[in-house]
Formats: C-alpha cells, structure tokens, sequence
C-alpha cells in the first residue's frame, strides 16, 4: 500500500512538474487529486520519498508537511517527463 | 463570483449562470487558445457566445425586445466573468457600445431593423469617435454630414475605429452644425448608423498595435457616403447626447478589467502560496504580502464602485449627469487598478509572470490601452475637477473662517 501510494505520488509530482517547473504542490490538493483521505499515511509516504532524494517537502514552522516538490533524481527515477505549453523547440 | 449585498435574488442567479457557462465552455475554450487569437477565432467565440444567450447586449434590452432584461448589473456581471477568461471579443464589446444608444434612443422601426439582427449575432458594429484632429477632444468631431433630400452625405475621416474593416454597421459621429452657438449647446453633432459597405467608404489603414492585436483597428476615409435620414439615431443636433450615453455603456464595461485584476489576483495568491525561495513560500514574505495587499484592496474598490454604478442605473433613479462623472472616476480608478494589479502581479510572479502562461505581464501589457481609450483618464480627470468646483461648499462642513460673517452679525 505505502509503495504504491509513494509511486502514485511521485508520478503525480512528474506530471505537476510537466505544468510548471516553478511550482511546489499543496499536500491537500496532492491528497485530493489522489483520492487519499488518510492525512497520516500521506505524510509517511511523503517521508519516505524524501528520505530517498526524490521529493522536496516544505514543513511548516508548526511542523505540518503543506508543500512537495519532485527533485532531479525523482524525475530520473519516473523516468520520462515532457514539459508543456510554450514555443516548439528548434 | 462573490455577490454583492444589494444584488437581487435575479441578479445572484444571473451571476450563478453565467459562472457556470464561464467555467464549464468558456474557460476550457480559452485555455487552449492563443491570447491574441486571429481574427475568425474571435469571430467564432463571439458567435458561440451568441448562440449560449450571452450577447452583452442582450442584457440591456429588455425581454419584449429580444433581450434578456437582466439590466445593468447583470451586463457588468458578464463583463466581469467574461474578463476572468482574458479572451478577445472584441466584435460583442463593440457591437454593445455601438448598438448601445439604438437600445436607448432608437426608433422601433430602427430597434427592429438593427438592433435584432446584432442581438441574434447576424450584424456587428463599430463606433466610429476619433479622427486624425479628434482624440480625447471627441465633441470636435469634423466628419461633415450635409442634409440633401431625404439622405445625408458624409465626407471626412475616422481612425482607431477597432473592427473598422469588418462590422456590419458603423455608429458614426458627424457635425451637421459648426455653428459656435451649435457647438457652445452641443447640438452641432449627429450621429447615423453606417452600414460598412456603403459606397464611398474605404478602408485605408490598418495600424499595428503594440497589444490587443487583431482588432483590425482602421483608418477609414468617407468620401461623399449618402445615409439615409432614417439611419439617422435620435435627431439632428442629438450627436452629443447620443455618444455620451454610448461612452457611459462602455466605460460601464470596464467590468472586464475587473474580471482580469481577478484572474490576476487569484494567479499571485496560487503562486504565493506555492513558490518556495530562501526556504519558505514567499507568501510568508511581507513585501509580497504588502503587494498581496494593494491588489486586494484595488480590486475590492474598483469591484465594489462598478457595481454601485450598474445599481444606479437598475434604479432607474440615476442623475446622468451625476452618473457621467461617477462613470469617469469609476473608469479612471478601475484602469489604473488593473495596471498597478498586474505590476504587482508580475513582481509576484517574477520570470514567470512574463510567460504567456501565466499571462501579467500581457494583461499589463493590453491594459495600458485602457488609460487611453474610452476617455483618456487624464482628461477625465479634468472633467471631474472642473465639476468638483462647480459645487457649493456646503457651509456646515466648513471651518468657522471659511464660514465668514453670518447674517445676524451684520
């Protein structure tokens, strides 16, 4: 359960990427598009990702993970990411 | 959309239904759309505006007529949502501004012949003000028109004329009296409603605009143009009053600059939020909460003044020319609450706002054009002052000294 919603999160963190390169994700967003009501197991597994190198978290000064972001190695370990919108590249 | 507290229970579902057209078919249309499209995209989304009963103009022309009644406020509701999907419409606007005073003033035979067809998105318009002489200075028109028979025929120029080159019909602003006594009263104007493809008019520039590109904005030369005298909005010498109505229907549709400062605060809140610099997200810093701050408190006013003013006008009750110079502090404030809006935006947004993605430095970009259009703000602006000091002090407010001698001391 906890490898797949680590992979589920990854791959969703890849594609947010995609969206913009500027941006970290709202965990509550994150759990909302995911479909992950458990707050605690969100966490652990965001943990977990972070503890590997693949995500950047941002906790907050009361300690409340709020912001994720998929880190270079965490592209490389999703492999393919095809950035969108803007010009066509020549 | 957040309602204000004096809207109707039709203005709030109004409000609903449009939302719900805006988010569910116009916003995904936008979204895939190039923010300065050609013209015939504009042309196709300002049909499938039509079609969905979304014409603004339809929402000032009662229900009896072909309209929809919803009145003032629901215009500027539209305008405002519309706004919030940064798309160009440019044939509605026009066409609302310049089927606007045929909705106020024009006969039933002319409501009939012109202004359903714009309603149903068969006919389109363009107002024809300025001319190479004739910018902010717009009661000096010098397009002359001369009474022969029952026709009148125009000679002169018009430029900046936005969809020129394209609309059915063009609201045109003539003088048919230079007369000083005509002009010192304002009724040395007339105003005809010019189908396009009239003989002797022509189309002889294109500018390039710096923003808001395609919108055809043209040059046009009258030479010897014969209008019938039933073309003819209001009567002769109603010039003035005809296009003073008109400018207060567009300056009320400056709601759209409302509708992008939202786009653009929403923008700066969503990445504030989600951008994190030096360690935290910078909606932690106070210099990009200052900045959140003035774009709220700009949009707020702006939002809340344009309301008011569409309600003056719902009232029926509305002093217009009390309504002119609230319309031009409302037009004055809401413009440069969009740039400022938008500045603030980009600085928020930094590289990206840049993008056409995220889109403030564009909107900054095609609001500049605001400042100048629909009444250059700085003129408005004298208009305002000049009927500031027009009023009577009330002496109560005044301090003892600006009171001077009361009668029984004499």
């Amino acid at each position: 359960m906890s490898k797949d919603l680590t992979s589920r999160i990854l791959n969703l963190l890849a594609r947010e990427f995609e969206y913009s390169q500027s941006l970290h994700s709202e965990k509550e967003d994150m759990m909302s598009k995911l479909g992950v009501e458990d707050a605690t197991s969100f966490d652990t597994a965001l943990q977990e990702l972070e503890r590997k190198g693949l995500v950047n978290l941002w906790i907050d000064p009361r300690g409340k993970i709020k912001l994720a972001k998929i880190t270079w190695r965490g592209i490389n370990e999703i492999g393919e990411v095809k950035l969108r919108y803007g010009l066509e590249v020549k | 959309m957040d309602a204000l507290p004096w809207w109707t229970e039709r203005n709030r579902k109004f409000a609903a239904e449009v939302e719900e057209f805006v988010n569910s078919e116009l916003r995904p249309l936008a979204d895939k759309m190039d923010h300065n499209q050609a013209m015939e995209v504009q042309w196709e989304i300002s049909k499938f505006v039509v079609d969905k009963g979304f014409h603004p103009l339809a929402m000032l022309v009662e229900e009896e007529h072909g309209g929809r009644g919803e009145g003032y406020t629901g215009y500027t509701i539209l305008n405002e949502e519309f706004g919030r999907c940064y798309l160009n419409i440019n044939p509605l606007l026009t066409t609302v501004f310049g089927g606007g005073p045929i909705h106020l003033f024009g006969s039933p035979e002319q409501k009939e012949k012109f202004l359903n067809p714009m309603l149903k998105g068969e006919k389109w318009t363009a107002i024809c003000v300025t001319e190479p002489d004739v910018g902010n200075d717009a009661s000096n028109v010098q397009l002359y028109a001369e009474k022969e028979g029952d026709e009148y025929v125009l000679n002169g120029w018009k430029r900046f004329i936005t969809l020129g080159s394209t609309a059915d019909y063009l609201m045109t602003y003539t003088v048919t009296d230079p007369s000083p006594e005509a002009q010192a009263t304002h009724s040395h104007l007339t105003a005809f409603l010019v189908p396009r493809e009239t003989k002797g008019i022509t189309i002889e520039k294109l500018n390039e605009l710096t923003g808001n590109v395609e919108m055809f904005n043209s040059v046009i030369r009258f030479k010897d143009v014969r209008v019938p005298e039933d073309n003819m909005i209001l009567f002769e010498g109603d010039g003035w009053t005809v296009m003073t109505s008109g400018l207060n229907i567009e300056r009320l549709g400056i709601a759209a600059t409302v509708g992008q400062a939202r786009m653009l605060v929403e923008s700066a809140r969503a990445y504030g939020r989600r951008r994190v610099q030096f360690g935290a997200p910078i909606s932690r810093y106070q210099t990009i909460q200052m900045r959140m701050a003035d774009m709220a408190i700009r949009l707020k006013l702006a939002r809340t003044y344009l309301y008011g003013l569409a309600a003056q006008l719902d009232s029926g009750f509305a002093d217009m020319f009390q309504f002119g110079v609230d319309a031009a502090i409302c037009k004055i404030f809401s413009t440069d609450a969009l740039i400022e809006i938008a500045e603030d935006a980009l600085v928020i947004l930094s590289g990206d706002g840049y993008t056409e993605e995220f889109l403030a430095a564009s909107i900054l970009k095609n609001a500049l054009l605001t400042k100048v259009t629909g009444g250059g703000n700085d003129v408005l602006k004298l208009f305002i002052g000049r009927q500031e000091f027009k009023q009577t002090p009330d002496p109560m407010i005044l301090p003892r000294v600006l009171r001077g001698a009361s009668p029984d001391e004499l």
